[in-house]
């Protein structure tokens, strides 16, 4: 009968193209295939997913080799290693991906969830976008946060400065704990929740725990923000996540499909583990090395241990990051304070249960703990020594990056081939290049284009 | 002519009643045999005096003047106007129309125009010159043959795409460039869906070169503003052969049947001198070849080393040495020597009343990379029959199927170049085996696990045998049409035509290989339907004597429908096995277009005393794709042509014979994408942990979308000299294209990548000249040469208000784009340059490299200076001798496959690296030349941006001179086939790009990563081109 409509239809043309063709040509331009508006509920998995796929993405590539983490020997990772950042590589795809990525996403998602007053997913949002801000600036220093994400109302955001965006973050924060505070009953997150299955209290907990590391983060600028850093950081850790099971992590794997990006990405071999890293945890007799990375055919290799499998997490914050955070805030404020160190014991002990699971006994974790996290009381000697331990709790994250250019530790010998124009001197890159995209289609983009020593502000 | 025989009489007895006084006297014979015809008309113009001529042709003119002028007309001949001058005797010799049948081109809507009454360009092939090229893509066989024309071919393996464009690239879209296409009247689907890793070809190649009678190439706007939206770009107009209706009985049955023979013809060269490994040290664990010189190293004999049957490589001081020196292996024997075989039979028969014509066609190609081919049939049917004398019906299909094994290319870990190039010198890819293609010992360890010199590339060998694409299409093409002649001055003609087509494709990638560790399958069905309905009134009318109206008014409906089935299975359970149900987790997703367009139209010619044609055209279109209100927009063209050699009398002599002039101005435009007006979401394929997903499409949408327009105009002339035997046909354009609409990057910080917008202008402005001459024509031996010359000069003149920028949807090397920018060529390359100064020098460091600039910009024009396509035929006596160069000037290409093999050490340039090396430029601190001598070594080419490299490095004149084709034909004499059934016999033998002269240091410089794409002029990985022999027999019955 299908044959003999498209008939019947061809032959009244003529009459249709007098009076009907209008409607009818507007009939078939109606997408089947995408639908204009969505609910919350279905952009929330592809959000926490994305993020997770950033945050151990290219950025954690660069970072990582920055603080030596990893040796870039093939491809892009090669360059890398020489602090040579092509503007279209890498950088590019860095900002690019969280930009329009999750964070338009959860710009649109905080946006439809306040509409119809499904204050969770408001709240969630609120938090994962200030995760997001924190992951951006922290590598970029000014990037576009007031009038960001504002699509065609505004292509042309403007760059805030690095300070407001700090502020930015911790308000986002309050206003997300402030929704998942609200009682209600319109749409609740559940199994759409891939990280947290709707559970109000861990997100609550997350937030507290991004909050202090971002607090942390101005460690350096503490003369400026007008409040104690450290402080504050410790004032929100105790609101902050409890322990290792209540971590913000993002567990790949689900199925052979959606396996951890960071896996694939170390199959290709452009990177492998640092030598200097790789000493540092053999020397330390450390449960967590033969996790992080092991031995093939002779050369250290990345892929397959426990951030480089398939169903390998990604973390966001975690337990153990909040108790170092914890550990170096209370050593800053009272370098005799007897909850440094507890914090920091906790802290390590956290991160070897994580990553080694029930492969370390607790008298192993108990002598490395004697070993290697113990203070003493001299500042600088337990500064270096929580950091230094923070440095291998956070392997692989851009964190540890951040912690260097507050602190200076580990101390690192730069690349003898990495000075050059792009970074003069040589020393170890304080900063990433803004991406090409940037450079060439946002009329307020900065007109100093920084060099990779030049300091964002929380450096300075 | 039977009726004509009694007037004869009667006039020949009136003639001879005159015939006694002195005058005029002549004979009036056919051109071609020399045949007289009788009762030709002969006419004193001005008067009313004349004659007829006797059953001998011979005619008498009593009393003429010398500047009389005689009008000779015979019915089926062209008329003839000659002045009488001082002859007694004025002999004639008529052209019959058959012949001026080659003056008629198809133009716009399928409208028969006499060429000399056209305003515009185009130009036509004929079928035979597009069977000489030998190549299954009917778009490879246009390369330069016609002026305007450009053709890339994305390289020599079977159904490779070909890009074609005429006139220069206008439209910023990926798609925007190409012609349109239309076969017998239908238009037809030319769509690219290739990509840079498998590259599938464009569906012209469903058509048959054998099938094609000629194909008719409309350049400008004005030539193809009756095609209104569809038809921006130029459009292709294919006539498939069918039976001729009238003169009577006629069967013919032909017979065509070639063997051919291809080889790669041109390889990126590499290094022999050195071992896998780093630093000067030889190491089997990485994918560098900047390690030991080779004939240091020697085996250790080991007989269980599964990657060497000769042992493991050691250096000749090693304790484990034994004198059996390390080899090294050429990976050229890779390419394998491919086949052809072409089959064709047609039969067609006709009468007075109607014609059948019956094809098919078969094509086997293998290709020069093991496992790949190429297979298509084609079926074709056609007849016309009058029912009654005012009405005709007629109607054609052709079916096409093909099967086509592709291999992965380009920036892909599975690329068949990456694995031959990237390879160390000291590694077997074969592994010692005779027949590695088919011996899974060469590229497959015992254990399951892929034999490669380095985990990251695929072995070719692997590749070719388990990372595999295929793609199968079933394709239809059919119309049927209603002629009708309601009048004598007016006729109706109702044609509706439909291309349709399912295409299957399969690709996968075995447990083991690079890229993907796991594996998977991909299945993907494509359906596409369109229909094309043209009713088209056309009215004739003498206004009076010297001033003659055609009107032809229509109505298109046309609409588009596909549908698109994917089905993606991760993780392959068993190995070898590739189907959706042997995969860990499967995804999909399928996707449904439709398309819609309505127009009206007119024509209207005016053309006065045969030397003066005046065309106006109009048509309206409303499309699906716009907002209402936006969606309907009119075209107009105007042209004019005149004869001023006739309108002046000024083609007596023997040295000028025809002089035309035209001009011409035409708008044609171009819709929106297909839902581009709104904001979508899509979803995430496979969702997300067990959970439905969907994300904003990054592209914003835009309501207020306008049609996009191109105004052209064109004049040009048409000159013929010496007898005929010089012919000059000249055009110059200019052509602007505003409003495109452009998916406009927008800053990511927005949210979004692009937002679709209405913007930019882009200009052409060319110069084409066909030139054609005879310079030898005797005692039966012809020498024609024919010149196609092509020189278009693209501009992005403007781009929207603060986008520096337009970066192409490229694929594959994010480093190396090609981008519109303002006050630039089209489509550019853009990437990393060396650092320079104010005056362009070079900035070398002090450690006496070069330095990088951080910031990416222009770094060449891929766009040609100018095309010349060269064609001498000579013929002798039944033998045909043709050949063709192809001449490209300029043009630049990214040879990203030289950089990367610097970079690994493999390029043959890279033996040079212990020489000493001074860099040209200046030191970044003084100023001063730079005196620093350094090794071009690991480090430096490491330094110059890691694998894909600098791109400005990468940066080489694409020129080439290439003898495109050589064909050489014998039809062996009637006389020796007189008695048996067989009325002609044809042998051939045609060689394809047998000789190429370039300064392009890497493959075949015709070649494209980006295939049918407005990227031009990138090579990374691209599969190589081929050189071909073949032989073909026809016979004629």
């Amino acid at each position: 009968m299908k044959a003999r409509n498209f008939f019947t239809k061809i032959a009244i043309l003529p009459v249709c193209i007098l009076f009907l063709f209008g409607c009818e040509l507007q009939e078939a331009n109606i997408n089947p295939n995408n639908p204009t508006k969505v609910p919350p509920n279905v952009m929330l998995p592809y959000i926490e997913e994305s993020i997770a796929r950033l945050t151990c993405g290219t950025s954690q590539v660069m970072s990582g080799i920055f603080v030596q983490y990893y040796t870039g020997i093939d491809n892009h990772p090669l360059q890398v290693q020489q602090y040579i950042l092509n503007e279209a590589l890498y950088v590019d795809w860095i900002w690019n991906d969280y930009y329009d990525g999750p964070m338009i996403n959860l710009g649109i998602m905080i946006k439809e969830a306040e509409a119809i007053e499904a204050f969770y997913y408001s709240g969630i949002g609120k938090i994962l976008l200030a995760n997001c801000f924190g992951n951006l600036t922290s590598v970029y220093g000014g990037v576009p946060y007031k009038q960001a994400l504002e699509g065609s109302v505004n292509s042309n955001p403007v760059y805030d400065p690095q300070q407001e965006i700090y502020e930015g973050i911790q308000q986002l924060l309050d206003n997300g704990i402030e929704d998942l505070q609200k009682n209600y009953d319109g749409l609740k997150p559940g199994p759409d929740d891939i990280i947290y299955g709707g559970n109000v209290t861990k997100w609550l907990e997350a937030a507290y725990s991004l909050k202090a590391r971002y607090y942390m983060h101005l460690s350096k600028r503490a003369d400026e923000v007008g409040y104690n850093p450290a402080q504050k950081a410790i004032e929100a850790a105790a609101k902050g996540i409890k322990s290792s099971a209540s971590d913000l992590v993002y567990n790949f794997g689900y199925s052979a499909a959606e396996y951890n990006p960071f896996y694939s990405y170390t199959l290709l071999n452009y990177i492998i583990p640092n030598i200097n890293f790789t000493a540092m945890l053999t020397q330390m007799i450390d449960p967590r090395r033969t996790f992080y990375y092991k031995r093939l055919f002779g050369e250290s290799n990345l892929n397959g241990v426990y951030f480089t499998s398939s169903n390998s997490p990604v973390f966001f914050v975690t337990y153990h990051e909040l108790k170092l955070i914890e550990a170096e805030a209370r050593l800053r404020i009272n370098p005799a304070d007897p909850k440094a160190q507890d914090a920091l014991q906790e802290g390590v002990r956290a991160s070897i249960k994580k990553i080694t699971g029930t492969a370390t006994t607790d008298a192993t974790i108990d002598a490395y703990i004697v070993r290697n996290a113990t203070l003493t009381g001299d500042y600088n000697s337990d500064l270096q020594k929580i950091m230094i331990q923070k440095y291998i709790a956070m392997f692989s994250s851009i964190e540890s990056w951040t912690d260097y250019r507050r602190t200076g530790i580990p101390q690192l010998v730069p690349n003898v081939n990495g000075d050059h124009n792009q970074n003069p001197g040589g020393a170890i890159p304080r900063r990433f290049n803004y991406p090409q995209t940037e450079r060439l289609y946002n009329q307020n983009f900065p007109e100093y284009l920084p060099n990779l020593q030049d300091r964002m502000w929380l450096d300075k | 002519m039977k009726k004509h025989i009694g007037f004869t009489f009667l006039l020949m007895f009136f003639m001879a009643t005159l015939s006694a006084q002195p005058g005029l006297t002549g004979k009036v014979t056919d051109s071609e045999t020399g045949e007289p015809l009788p009762a030709a008309t002969v006419t004193i113009l001005g008067t009313t005096s004349g004659t007829v001529t006797d059953i001998d042709g011979n005619y008498t003119l009593p009393v003429v003047s010398e500047n009389d002028m005689l009008e000779f007309r015979f019915i089926g001949y062209v008329v003839q106007t000659i002045k009488v001058g001082n002859n007694r005797v004025l002999n004639v010799a008529l052209v019959s129309d058959a012949k001026i049948l080659e003056g008629v081109v198809v133009t716009a809507i399928g409208i028969k125009a006499e060429k000399k009454s056209i305003g515009y360009a185009a130009q036509q092939v004929e079928g035979d010159e597009l069977v000489k090229s030998k190549t299954s893509n009917i778009v490879n066989a246009l390369s330069s043959k016609v002026a305007g024309l450009e053709v890339i071919s994305s390289s020599g393996t079977p159904g490779a795409s070909a890009s074609i464009t005429i006139r220069g690239r206008s439209s910023l879209r990926a798609s925007g460039n190409s012609p349109l296409f239309v076969v017998d009247g239908v238009p037809i689907d030319n769509s690219y869906d290739g990509s840079y890793y498998v590259d599938y070809s464009n569906r012209a190649i469903d058509l048959n070169s054998d099938d094609v009678e000629s194909v008719s190439v409309l350049k400008g706007a004005a030539a193809t503003a009756l095609y209104g939206i569809r038809a921006a770009n130029g459009a292709i107009l294919v006539t498939t052969k069918s039976g001729k209706t009238g003169g009577g009985v006629k069967k013919n049955i032909t017979f065509k049947t070639s063997l051919g023979v291809d080889q790669v013809n041109k390889l990126p060269q590499k290094q022999t001198l050195y071992s896998q490994g780093t630093g000067g040290n030889y190491s089997n664990s990485t994918n560098m070849s900047w390690g030991a010189l080779i004939d240091t190293l020697r085996y250790d004999g080991a007989t269980n080393y599964p990657l060497d049957k000769n042992g493991r490589i050691v250096g000749m001081s090693d304790p484990s040495a034994t004198s059996n020196p390390a080899n090294v292996y050429p990976v050229d024997n890779f390419f394998e020597t491919a086949f052809t075989s072409n089959t064709y039979l047609n039969m067609s028969g006709s009468n007075n009343e109607g014609s059948y014509f019956f094809s098919v066609g078969h094509i086997n190609q293998t290709g020069i990379v093991p496992t790949t081919k190429f297979v298509r049939t084609n079926v074709k049917i056609s007849g016309d029959t009058k029912l009654t004398e005012k009405l005709k019906i007629a109607g054609n299909a052709t079916y096409s199927n093909s099967d086509n094994d592709l291999a992965q290319k380009g920036s892909n870990l599975s690329a068949v170049m990456v694995g031959l190039m990237r390879n160390t010198p000291t590694f077997d890819i074969t592994n010692g085996s005779d027949d590695p293609a088919n011996d899974p010992s060469a590229y497959m360890l015992p254990n399951g696990e892929q034999r490669n010199y380095y985990q990251n590339y695929d072995n070719p060998y692997w590749s070719v045998n388990k990372n595999k694409a295929n793609s199968k299409v079933d394709r239809l093409i059919g119309s049927t049409q209603i002629d009708y002649t309601m009048f004598k001055w007016l006729s109706a003609l109702y044609r509706l035509g439909i291309d349709t087509y399912t295409e299957k494709r399969h690709t996968h990638l075995d447990n083991n290989s690079s890229d993907t560790p796991n594996g998977y399958v991909t299945e993907e069905v494509y359906n596409f339907k369109s229909v094309n309905s043209d009713l088209i009134l056309s009215a004739e009318k003498k206004l009076s004597d010297k001033l003659k109206l055609n009107v032809v008014a229509g109505h298109n409906y046309y609409t588009r429908n596909t549908y698109n089935l994917f089905e993606q299975g991760d993780s392959l359970i068993l190995p070898n096995f590739y189907d959706l149900s042997n995969t860990a987790v499967t995804s999909g997703d399928d996707s449904k277009t439709l398309y819609e367009i309505v127009g009206v139209y007119y024509d209207i010619k005016l053309a006065y005393n045969n030397y003066l044609y005046f065309n106006a055209t109009g048509r309206n279109d409303w499309s699906s794709t716009l907002a209402e209100g936006n969606n309907s927009f009119f075209y107009p063209s105007f042209n004019l042509s005149f004869i001023f050699s006739d309108a002046f009398h000024l083609s007596e002599g023997s040295f000028f014979n025809y002089g035309k002039i035209r001009a011409s101005w035409a708008e044609v435009g171009n819709d929106a994408p297909i839902y581009s007006l709104d904001n979508y979401f899509v979803a995430i394929q496979g969702g997300v942990s067990g959970q439905t997903s969907f994300a904003t499409r990054r592209t914003i949408g835009n309501k207020n979308l306008e049609p996009e327009t191109t105004k052209s105009t064109e004049i040009g002339t048409d000159l013929r000299f010496f007898n005929n035997k010089l012919s000059l046909d000249l055009a110059y354009y200019w052509s602007k294209s505003i409003g495109q609409i452009v998916s406009v990057p927008v800053a990511y910080s927005s949210g979004y990548d692009h937002i679709l917008l209405n913007a930019g202008v882009i200009t052409n402005n060319g110069f084409e000249a066909q030139v054609g001459a005879t310079p030898v024509s005797t005692g039966g031996f012809i020498w024609d040469i024919n010149f196609n010359f092509t020189k278009n000069k693209n501009m992005v003149e403007e781009l929207p208000e603060g986008i520096p920028l337009l970066e192409f949807e490229t694929t594959g090397v994010s480093s190396t784009r090609s981008v519109a920018i303002e006050g630039q060529p089209y489509g550019v390359i853009y990437g990393t340059r060396y650092l320079r100064n104010e005056a362009g020098e070079i900035l070398v460091g002090n450690n006496g490299y070069p330095q990088v600039d951080v910031i990416s910009g222009v770094v060449g024009d891929p766009n040609p200076d100018f095309m010349l396509g060269i064609r001498n035929t000579l013929s002798y006596k039944g033998f045909d001798f043709s050949f063709l160069f192809d001449i490209r000037q300029g043009g630049q290409i990214y040879n990203g496959t030289k950089n990367v093999m610097n970079s690994l050490g493999t390029s043959k340039v890279t033996e040079n690296r212990d020489e000493d090396y001074i860099f040209p430029g200046v030191n970044v601190n003084t100023g001063k030349p730079n005196t620093v001598k350094v090794k071009r070594n690991q480090a430096y080419y490491s330094a110059q941006g890691g694998l894909a490299g600098l791109s400005e490095a990468a940066m080489e004149d694409g020129s080439y001179v290439r003898l495109r084709e050589v064909s050489l034909s014998w039809n062996v004499p009637s006389k020796s086939l007189a008695k048996g059934p067989v009325k002609a016999i044809n042998m051939g033998i045609n060689f394809r790009n047998l000789l190429l002269w370039s300064k392009y240091s890497g493959i075949d410089p015709e070649t494209n990563l980006s295939g049918v794409s407005n990227s031009l002029g990138r090579d990374y990985f691209n599969m190589p081109n081929t050189r071909g022999t073949e032989f073909s027999l026809q016979l004629s019955f």
